[in-house]
């Protein structure tokens, strides 16, 4: 472990009292201070995070008081509000470090827990989930269910006081890393499709749970495909009652689809001013940087960054101000995939430009878009592809009539 | 008349700036002038001393997107906003461009060569973009010293001609200025100026928003309405994710304008480029597909969506979307070490 001493103290939290300018500087110092030289995304290292050690300095990030900003004190949140989670989430996303490990299990199983789930399951679930103890996945898709979730086929079957479930998922990411799974099963048929669908929080470690990795075209096990053969689930794990469950969390998810990953529009800017630095490093770059066709194209992602930030802050505005916010966040979410997208071309392509040999900035920058580019690939994709987006604005902002 | 922005938000000027708009459609420009003047609109960013609201800026965005899907061809934008630069420095033209009794015009491309000698401030050259030049009473135009200056239509070695322009609903003008005399007042520093085109960026972005509400409006009401095929044109996916697109670029236009009130005055700059951007580059896409979505419909002159795509390309024009660009990209490139 090569972690900063501060990360090994119980506890570093932003005093309750700081808020605004104050609660901002506390965030951005404790970042600056505390971030691991080899987690930073924008140097080169020759070691990578290990689990251990991302683990370990998201715990601290939660004791320092920049992870569960909203949630409540009792389930070992901080209480805060909306915007005071806006400004945590801003200097999270000027820092140049990697995506959480446990995004599942705070920005997805998290909130739905909150919405659905009993006194004992809030009480258990989410400080572990705050606390790093344990990191959950997401259990949705399936080799015949992918955006049509309806058509999921996975069971849970009533057996005294245990559910049983047989199933597969598919492009589970980080199930072989995780404790816990969010699993959506049907007890009802698939004729029923939205109906008799049940939310689970299913410990990976049962019998009959096994986790294939399926190599992604990052090169990173990223995902995995989870076979589940008469699984028995206590039924104290299972999330609300079958329909009830479901239907709660697609009204949490319309709300967390906006607000979570916040940071990202800000991880948007600072990821285009490290590809300016690294072009300033450079002497061919740097004079590419005075070019009217890239500086317009740097333009374009700064212009699509200032969009997307300012989704953000108008959304949280709305929410504080009591406005029902619908599916804004589809736009959102096709905005910022789409124009991440844009960008990392841009990135990878002027980069292929510099001088050679190539400096350390350079070679970090490489390797940063590189990563950054093929991984945007899957952007598109998760959490509702756009052409998904694309019919949820159709259907529910335009409310466009369907069929004849 | 004085309001209190404390109490008022700038959307509960919408429905007041609409119906007025829509009252000021029927004459010519004096008389749009005088209606709009009268129901406050036209000083709704001037001070109280020369008969302003004197409200923040944020309250005439409403008004001029009420403007923009109107299609108002009266020069609110460039009234609204002179009206406030020039309040301190021409208070009598401040108060007439308030009263609904002068009209003004910007010319937006070009410099006017600014000297001096004995005689006070001299201005020569050619200036162009100015819609309406013809019925104004005053111009204002850039000038070579990256300050502006306001001239009096009617002053000797001052020659107005019709240009070229897509727009015939604001016909535009160049203005050949020969030994012009304009007095020191007449003359608005390079800050001023900066911050007047500034607070343009964002009216236009206002405008084009109101124009493109109105265009993708339109689109749904031809794609629901217009049968083929035994159904609803948006029945069909590739329409239904035209307009969910069109839709998506809407709402990056209006967040990227709101945010512009609510940013920090150091970021104020980098939003209300950004919210034209996005607004120019939206607007035409959703104008543009507007028509597509109406068929030969959409192509004919009596469809009023070429008028607002050639008012949208005529804005994208006169506020140099390709320069606005740029210094984008280069104010970011340069505060990154």
């Amino acid at each position: 472990m090569t972690l900063a001493a501060p990360l090994r103290q119980p506890r570093d939290t932003a005093p309750e009292e700081l808020s605004g300018a104050a609660l901002r500087s506390h965030a951005r110092s404790w970042l600056d201070s505390n971030l691991p030289a080899h987690f930073r995304t924008d140097r080169l290292s020759p070691e990578k995070p290990s689990i251990d050690e991302t683990i370990a300095w998201e715990a601290a990030m939660h004791r320092a008081g920049l992870v569960g900003i909203t949630w409540p004190k009792a389930y070992g949140g901080f209480g805060r509000s909306l915007r005071e989670h806006l400004v945590i989430s801003q200097e999270i996303g000027r820092t140049a470090m990697p995506e959480s490990l446990n995004s599942i299990g705070k920005e997805l199983a998290g909130p739905i827990i909150q919405a659905v789930g009993t006194e004992e399951q809030k009480l258990t679930y989410l400080p572990a989930i705050l606390e790093m103890r344990e990191i959950w996945c997401q259990g949705f898709s399936e080799p015949e269910a992918g955006s049509d979730l309806a058509a999921l086929r996975t069971r849970a079957e009533r057996d005294g006081n245990v559910w049983r479930i047989n199933g597969q998922k598919i492009w589970t990411s980080g199930a072989h890393n995780s404790q816990r799974c969010l699993l959506l099963a049907r007890t009802g048929t698939v004729e029923d499709r939205h109906r008799g669908l049940c939310l689970f929080a299913v410990p990976m470690d049962l019998p009959g749970i096994r986790v294939n990795t399926i190599r992604s075209i990052d090169g990173k096990d990223s995902f995995c495909e989870v076979f589940f053969d008469n699984v028995e689930v206590d039924e104290k794990d299972a999330l609300g009652l079958p329909d009830e469950g479901w239907n709660a969390a697609i009204r949490v998810l319309g709300i967390e689809r906006a607000t979570n990953r916040m940071h990202r529009a800000w991880r948007f800017d600072s990821e285009i001013a490290h590809l300016v630095s690294a072009c300033k490093s450079d002497p061919r770059l740097s004079a590419l940087l005075d070019d009217g066709y890239y500086r317009r194209r740097i333009g374009a992602s700064v212009g699509d960054a200032e969009v997307l930030k300012s989704y953000v802050e108008t959304v949280v505005e709305a929410l504080v101000s009591g406005e029902s916010i619908g599916s804004r966040g589809s736009l959102a979410k096709l905005h910022w995939s789409e124009a991440h997208q844009r960008f990392a071309a841009l990135a990878i392509e002027l980069l292929s430009k510099a001088s050679l040999p190539h400096g350390d900035a350079v070679k970090a920058a490489i390797a940063r878009f590189e990563t950054i580019y093929l991984h945007s690939r899957a952007e598109t994709i998760f959490a509702g592809t756009s052409e998904i987006q694309l019919g949820i604005i159709a259907d529910r902002i335009l409310q466009l009539p369907k069929g004849k | 008349m004085a309001f209190d922005p404390d109490t008022l938000s700038p959307n509960d000027f919408a429905a007041a700036a609409a119906a007025a708009i829509a009252a000021s459609a029927h004459g010519d420009l004096s008389h749009a002038a005088r209606r709009l003047a009268d129901d406050g609109l036209l000083g709704i960013l001037a001070i109280e001393e020369i008969g302003g609201l004197g409200l923040p800026e944020s309250f005439a965005m409403p008004v001029l997107s009420a403007a923009g899907a109107a299609r108002s061809t009266f020069p609110l934008l460039e009234t609204i906003f002179a009206a406030r630069l020039l309040q301190g420095r021409l208070p009598d033209a401040a108060t007439a461009l308030v009263a609904g009794e002068a009209l003004v015009s910007v010319a937006w491309s070009g410099e006017g060569s600014v000297g001096s000698d004995d005689d006070g401030v001299r201005l020569d050259g050619v200036v162009g973009r100015a819609s309406h030049a013809d019925k104004a009473a005053f111009i204002l135009l850039a000038t070579d010293d990256g300050g502006a200056a306001v001239v009096s239509t009617g002053s000797a070695g001052v020659d107005i001609r019709p240009a070229s322009g897509i727009d015939p609903d604001r016909p535009a003008f160049e203005l050949h200025l020969a030994d012009v005399r304009v007095s020191t007042e007449n003359i608005v520093s390079a800050e001023e100026w900066q911050a007047f085109r500034l607070a343009c960026l964002q009216g236009w972005a206002a405008l084009i928003l109101g124009a493109s509400e109105a265009c993708l409006a339109m689109a749904e009401e031809h794609a629901n309405t217009r049968r083929q095929f035994g159904k609803a044109l948006s029945a069909n996916q590739a329409l239904r994710h035209i307009l969910a697109r069109q839709k998506l670029v809407l709402e990056n236009m209006r967040a990227a304008l709101a945010s512009c009130f609510e940013a920090p005055s150091s970021s104020l700059q980098m939003r209300s480029r950004a919210a034209f951007l996005a607004a120019v580059e939206g607007g035409v896409f959703i104008i543009e597909k507007s028509i597509q979505i109406h068929g030969g419909m959409g192509f004919t002159w009596d469809m009023p969506l070429h008028r607002y795509l050639r008012w949208v390309r005529d804005i994208q024009a006169q506020a140099d979307a390709d320069h606005v660009l740029l210094d984008l990209a280069d104010d970011f490139i340069a505060q990154v070490a």
